[in-house]
């Protein structure tokens, strides 16, 4: 098993379109991919489940993946999920 | 049979229905859990899979339709419920469910929906509060095809029915819009909500508020609903019914039908002047065509409701593709598209990180687009690859100062210069107009007129501004009359200017289809009017049943009276005499 620690940076946070992208990052790996946040541990291939997780901005995600791609798994998490989803940047 | 009353909620879209109430039930309130033994259980998961299937049926056709009559944008609200609707892991939660806790699927299902929203419901992030109503639109679907109680199914409503529901999602309501819904009841909601909005755009009447109004309507009673006055009419008598039976909306396709006789009428005065007529938009829709071959274009494109139907902000390529289908639709007539009028009564919790407390005060219109540079370029970009398409013009909403002119400008030439490099065409003569709305810019008219190639008065915020009035509070709503002789001055301000400096000066609020106001502001010298769609065939008619000389001494005579009072009287009387010369300006179409 794969552990690691994510932090969201976009400023709307993982809201619907967010979600979507991170269930086909997840669906793409074979291993199995769990996302926590604050006790709440999901299934990151369930769009309901990211949705569930209210994940805002600055919120602190653990991401572990457990599998034969467990490796890249980890990696491609934590990528899409630090990536701020393409959002227009407020601040340029 | 039931007794007559009267119910007062808050006006969210404009319009009088009647019909008989249709009440649809919220899917949170009526799912009884109900013990299965284990040779049901098959039963009961297949129940399941048989209503997600028509779920993401009815889904994929919304969307579909949504796609044909509001843009390729729109439908994208769909595809996040899609998946939602199919989350594979989700149902296997609800199967796991099932059998474990044997009981009926319905019930494990409602309370699965419950607990994914839980989170989300506590959450004060607009953008997780639209996860949490996408879930239980989709939640709500699903339930219906299990319980098979399905109060929207596929045919069509009977004509004349009226929606009754605690609260309606945007998507529900151009779903019911569609299946020929005459008028919307809701016991939630506010005159700002989306599902306003939309049902403003769709010229659909709807009051919502109405306190209990699922418990006080039965299902089957005769309704009027007024959407103006915010009043729903419940059993009314016959003498009631009949007096407001001439005040029913033209629904949509009535307005497209009659819009087609508006080329027949060409909005010329009996002495030969030309008033230029075009439409205020919203979104694209199926009327835009039927437009254009009237020669109408948009004098007024209301871009924010492209965000505000939207649940994302749209990016460069989904805002184009939008411009671009609307500027070809209207070529070669003008497409007036205002940037973003964001802020104050339009939702953007979202880009406002304080809770302003006097947001019609607050960062709105050109202040938050200067704001946000990011979002603002993004736009202009859009516009900008438009403009080759057809005859594209930039109106920049809520100005007070010659700087935020200036400004934009700016902007705009920074955003030009950018396309340029990348090779990119667009209009490099793209003419950019100033909205008048605000009294401090009115007052200075002359300084926007020299620098843009036209104004146009924004109506219902110029009153607002200058009489100090917000129209949606009740207590005060009387107190906003918008031919007080100042709003009439400043008005005057901003056409003088115009003519001084030879640029044209529209007036795109709702005084503009207001057939007591056109021969006035056209009397005045305002050269073009914007208005809804419904109304520009009555204005055509009024127009072509006066003389422009009639309505200039009409001008001269309300701009020197002193008070409310006699401009009103004034006004009245001027209505009157045109009442008899151009009655089918009156009349509703058939």
């Amino acid at each position: 098993m794969q552990t690691g620690t994510v932090t969201i940076t976009n400023r709307l946070g993982v809201h619907a379109r967010p979600s979507a992208m991170v269930v086909e990052r997840a669906t793409s790996f074979e291993s199995e991919v769990w996302l926590e946040k604050e006790g709440l541990k999901i299934n990151a291939k369930s769009i309901m489940g990211v949705m569930m997780l209210a994940a805002e901005q600055g919120c602190e995600l653990n991401i572990s993946t457990e599998g034969p791609d467990e490796q890249q798994a980890l990696a491609g998490m934590t990528e899409i999920l630090g990536s701020g989803f393409g959002e227009i940047d407020k601040a340029s | 049979m039931a007794k007559p009353s009267q119910i007062q909620g808050i006006p969210a879209s404009a319009g009088v229905a009647l019909g008989e109430a249709r009440v649809v039930y919220s899917w949170d309130t009526l799912v009884p859990e109900r013990s299965i033994l284990p040779e049901e259980v098959p039963a009961e998961k297949l129940k399941v899979d048989l209503a997600i299937e028509k779920t993401i049926a009815d889904l994929t056709r919304i969307r579909e339709s949504a796609g044909k009559t509001l843009g390729g944008a729109t439908s994208k609200i769909f595809d996040a419920q899609l998946l939602i609707a199919g989350d594979f892991q989700f149902l296997q939660k609800v199967k796991d469910g099932i059998s474990k806790r044997l009981v009926n699927a319905e019930s494990v299902y409602s309370s699965l929906i419950e607990e994914s929203t839980a989170t989300l419901r506590k959450s004060r992030d607009p953008y997780m509060r639209q996860m949490q109503t996408d879930i239980e639109a989709v939640g709500k679907k699903a339930l219906l095809h299990m319980t098979g109680d399905n109060p929207a199914p596929e045919r069509r409503f009977p004509p004349n029915t009226i929606l009754v529901a605690k609260k309606l999602t945007p998507a529900e309501t151009l779903h019911y819009q569609e299946l020929g819904v005459a008028g919307i009841v809701t016991s939630e909601g506010t005159a700002h909500s989306h599902m306003a909005l939309i049902a403003r755009s769709l010229y659909l009447p709807a009051v919502v508020a109405v306190e209990r109004a699922q418990n006080k309507i039965r299902n089957g009673v005769r309704l009027i609903v007024d959407g103006g006055l915010g009043k729903v009419f419940v059993a009314p008598d016959d003498a009631l019914w009949e007096s407001y039976k001439g005040r029913v909306s033209p629904d949509a396709l009535a307005n497209i039908t009659r819009l087609s006789e508006l080329k027949h009428i060409p909005p010329v005065t009996t002495d030969g002047h030309t008033v230029e007529l075009s439409a205020n938009v919203e979104l694209p829709g199926v009327r835009d065509k039927a437009l254009a071959e009237c020669g109408i274009g948009v004098g007024l494109y209301r871009t924010e409701f492209i965000y505000l139907q939207s649940n994302h902000f749209p990016d460069e390529d989904e805002q184009f593709e939008y411009y671009d289908n609307t500027a070809a639709q209207f070529a070669p007539h003008k497409v007036v598209m205002r940037t973003f009028d964001l802020g104050s009564d339009k939702y953007v919790e979202e880009l406002q990180p304080l809770q302003e407390s006097n947001p019609a005060l607050g960062w709105r219109g050109i202040r938050t687009s200067l704001g946000i540079p990011a979002i603002f370029r993004t736009q202009l970009r859009a516009i900008l690859r438009a403009s080759t398409r057809g005859n594209v013009r930039i109106l920049l909403p809520m100005l007070t100062d010659i700087d935020e002119l200036r400004r934009a400008q700016r902007v705009i030439k920074r955003v030009m210069v950018e396309l340029r490099n990348e090779g990119v065409e667009f209009d490099r003569r793209i003419p950019l107009g100033a909205m008048i709305e605000v009294p401090s810019a009115a007052l200075t008219a002359e300084c926007f007129a020299r620098q843009t190639s036209f104004l146009a008065v924004g109506t219902n915020d110029l009153a607002q501004y200058t009489l100090a009035v917000d129209r949606d509070n009740n207590r005060v709503a009387n107190l906003y009359r918008m031919f007080h002789p100042a709003n009439l001055k400043l008005i005057k301000l901003t056409i003088e200017a115009g003519r001084k400096f030879g640029k044209p000066v529209s007036i795109c609020g709702e005084m503009a289809s207001d057939l007591q106001a056109a021969p006035l502001l056209i009397g005045m010298g305002a050269t073009s009017l914007s208005m809804t769609p419904g109304k520009l065939y009555s204005a055509a008619a009024l127009i072509s049943a006066l003389s422009y000389q009639e309505m200039k001494e009409l001008a001269d005579i309300t701009l020197a009276a002193a008070t409310l009072k006699e401009t009103e009287n004034i006004l009245r009387q001027f209505y009157e005499k045109a009442k008899e010369k151009a009655p089918e300006a009156f009349s509703e179409p058939a």
